[in-house]
């Protein structure tokens, strides 16, 4: 065998230091993200719709955070007893008395309060539901993109039955079934919006499964975990970021249509059941439109911010379409 | 060439058949239509042997098999039929810890180094990946020397890099150390140089002829450039639609090809095409479908050299019209477009029509009798009796090229070893090749 001497002297005499290796592989993925974050971060602050949607969700969430400090009254506290249901209280800058800022409904709670504690419920459905909604569909979206054949038929005839259902009748059916809950209201969006992003992401996996470095991987022996956790995935976490960023928008906006059709969860206040009852009250009848217009000006602005953020998110990872404006 | 006479790797009856149009709803239309399912024939019947510290060269057009052969014999693809051995050993099923075992010996270099490196991975987890996978311990000082060895110095400054950091030539060099790393036996290169400035080319070749040397590794080139594969390896085997139609020493194959593929591809000047970065190949006719392979020898559609039957005296420019005239017919004649082009209304200018049919097919100096033959099918043709025109076309022009499959064997009247696969040439004992009646039409009974 005095052919294979070449390589033997060249791996000889070799002194390990292998310990390092894990602490430097940490170090160098943090630097590849924060080094890509930052990156995408100088592209996104150019466009300045992106930074109102970022600069209102960040207000929202503050909001929301420190909801009890900011709020003059807890949201479900009567301002007056004496069973007047039918009457309430104006804003204190029109000719209301007792000070309060949007006036009161006509149960008598603080409707400012009401709209700041209401933040809570709407963050707290759409970024879960964007987590989840990501998650699972990224997750399906390897398996089936990854190993393709029948799993891949299988997950994508599901992913085709879940497109056949519309979005909201099929989140009110749900929640009626399962019970007006919180919890319900997320797993329904979950439910039925996961599949956008399997989709996308999939078609992503099956370029991305053909790529030289993946096979260049396969062809040293990389089990298909590796593949798949350290090939394939961190090139796909843009898409995902992306869809996160859409499905916190469908997601504040179906919990607002469930909770105005009266299946929201009724321990909570919020932006959706805020306008059910004023609606239930006939706020309109009576022009009583800073009961109703605030809420959805709040759920206008997330809702968009959430689109604007996504869409310029998806410039950044589709350099296609950068450049149009 | 080598010490060893025990081949390292042993290729026998190699087929890779993609299925077209796979898929549930397919899979339920085929068998509720009860249609046959459609295969690209990508790699069809491809046999070779490599010798330890050899380097092959396998060359063709693209889309003749060459990559799927590179990738099935990297595991890449399992083959649909057919045996790889290497060092004797049966590695077509490996599955599981035997097959990791085998993909510590054989390595793949690809082409284009843009794509070959994760974008999201430093250089020292690319090439330490390997490494972490068959539990090699010294990674780090292994990695370097890798580096080193690919002259990338010094490794230190590399290991951090990620590849959008790096050129195009450094990204290759660093796609040949994770190659090496592992110290493998036989390593398969696919185009390693076609997507560099050809400013970068010498330097990475000179690199991968000192790798094959120093390391005495076996190396399987996969190119389309003959005049590379000329420089860097020992033998040379030329492929077309999924068959190795001659394979010979570098010597035989460049200076003196026997197979007319391999002649029109030494004589061809590589025309360099901008808009995909491949080169073409100046030949008659088109390259055939892999779906439908034609029957006989595959070449035969371009073949300058297509052997007439021996009863009949023509020469070979008028024997290729005819043939080209019948291939058409076989293929359901498209009348239509001749007619557009003569111009008139409908079919108001038969004249006009023969006389363009004339001009394409009735070529060099025919016999009376050939001539006659053609003119006749062309008029048939004109008054639109295909099914007629092909009939008279067939009794008289035809080939052993389009009956029997040509073997890539040792001819009798070709030196030394090497194998071609050609009617032109003795066969050894025997014609060996299948008799198959052509498709869609029936064998003439003679010949
Ligand atoms: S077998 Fe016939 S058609 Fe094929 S290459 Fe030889 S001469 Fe040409």
């Amino acid at each position: 065998m005095s052919q294979r001497e070449g390589t033997r002297e060249l791996f000889e005499n070799l002194e390990g230091y292998d310990e390092l290796d894990d602490v430097d592989s940490r170090r160098r993925a943090i630097r590849l993200w924060s080094e890509t974050f930052s990156e995408q971060w100088e592209i996104l602050k150019e466009d300045r719709l992106v930074v109102f949607g970022a600069v209102t969700i960040t207000l929202f969430s503050l909001i929301a955070i420190f909801a009890p400090f900011l709020a003059p009254h807890p949201p479900t506290e009567r301002m007056w007893d004496g069973g007047m249901i039918m009457q309430w209280e104006n804003p204190l800058w029109y000719g209301g008395e007792g000070g309060y800022l949007l006036g009161t409904t006509a149960e008598g709670y603080d409707i400012f309060s009401q709209l700041i504690f209401g933040s809570r419920p709407a963050l707290i459905v759409g970024l879960s539901a964007a987590v989840l909604c990501a998650g699972i569909g990224t997750i399906v979206a390897l398996v089936a993109g990854y190993y393709g054949g029948r799993v891949d038929d299988i997950l994508m005839r599901i992913v085709d039955v879940a497109y056949g259902l519309p979005l909201l009748p099929s989140v009110i059916l749900l929640v009626a079934m399962l019970g007006p809950s919180f919890l319900n209201v997320i797993l329904a969006v979950v439910l039925l919006q996961w599949r956008a992003s399997a989709r996308v992401i999939r078609s992503q996996v099956l370029s991305i499964r053909e790529r030289p470095y993946v096979q260049a991987a396969k062809v040293t022996g990389a089990s298909d975990w590796r593949i798949i956790s350290r090939h394939i995935a961190p090139n796909i976490l843009p898409l995902t970021f992306l869809y996160g960023a859409f499905a916190i928008a469908t997601g504040i906006l179906t919990e607002a249509g469930v909770s105005f059709i009266g299946l929201g969860d009724p321990s909570q206040v919020s932006w959706g059941t805020m306008l059910q009852t004023a609606h239930t009250y006939n706020a309109m009848y009576h022009q009583t439109w800073w009961w109703f217009i605030p809420p959805g000006i709040c759920i206008a602005l997330v809702v968009i911010s959430g689109f604007l953020i996504g869409r310029g998110y998806e410039e950044v990872t589709n350099p296609a379409l950068r450049g149009n404006n | 060439m080598s010490v060893d006479p025990d081949p390292i790797l042993e290729v026998e009856g190699l087929n890779k058949h993609f299925e077209v149009n796979s898929g549930i709803v397919n899979d339920l239309r085929t068998r509720f239509t009860g249609a046959e399912k459609d295969y690209v024939h990508a790699v069809d019947g491809v046999d070779f042997e490599l010798y330890p510290g050899e380097a092959m060269g396998i060359a063709g057009e693209s889309g003749c098999g060459k990559t799927t052969t590179a990738m099935t014999l990297a595991k890449l693809h399992q083959p649909t039929s057919g045996t790889i051995r290497f060092r004797g050993e049966d590695i077509t099923d490996l599955e599981g810890a035997e097959l990791t075992k085998f993909r510590q010996n054989v390595q793949m270099i690809f082409q284009d180094p843009f794509e070959s490196l994760n974008p999201r991975m430093t250089v020292y987890d690319t090439l330490a990946e390997p490494l972490q996978i068959h539990d090699v311990p010294n990674k780090r000082a292994r990695v370097a020397r890798a580096l080193e060895f690919a002259e990338l110095q010094p490794a230190e400054q590399y290991l951090d890099s990620y590849p959008n950091e790096l050129s195009g030539g450094e990204r290759q060099r660093i796609a040949i150390a994770r190659a090496i790393v592992l110290d493998p036996d036989f390593i398969i290169a696919d185009e390693p140089v076609s997507m560099l400035d050809v400013s970068l080319r010498a330097g990475v070749l000179s690199l991968l002829e000192r790798m094959t040397k120093e390391f005495g590794l076996s190396i399987v080139y996969i190119s389309h450039d003959l005049s590379l594969l000329r420089h860097m390896c020992d033998r040379i085997a030329i492929m077309y639609m999924g068959r190795i139609v001659e394979i010979g020493t570098t010597e035989q194959i460049i200076d003196d090809p026997k197979h007319p593929y391999t002649q029109a591809l030494i004589n061809a000047v590589p025309v360099p095409d901008p808009t995909t970065g491949r080169e073409r190949v100046e030949l008659e006719g088109e390259v055939g479908d892999a779906v439908h392979v034609p029957s006989g020898c595959r070449f035969r559609n371009r073949c300058p050299e297509i052997i007439p039957p021996e009863e009949l005296s023509i020469d070979q420019r008028t024997f290729r019209g005819a043939m080209s005239l019948r291939a058409r017919v076989d293929r359901g004649f498209d009348a239509e477009s001749y007619w557009e082009r003569t111009g008139g209304d409908g079919r108001s200018e038969p004249e006009e029509f023969t006389e363009i049919l004339r001009e394409e097919f009735v070529l060099g100096e025919p016999s009376r009798e050939n001539r006659e033959v053609l003119e006749e099918a062309i008029d048939l043709l004109a008054e639109g009796q295909t099914e007629r025109a092909g009939d008279l076309l067939r009794e008289r022009f035809h080939s052993v090229c389009e009956r029997v499959d040509p073997v890539a064997e040792e001819r009798l009247d070709v030196a030394d070893d090497r194998r071609v696969a050609c009617h032109l040439y003795e066969p050894n004992e025997g014609e060996r090749g299948v008799d198959e009646p052509t498709a869609g039409e029936s064998a003439p009974a003679d010949d």
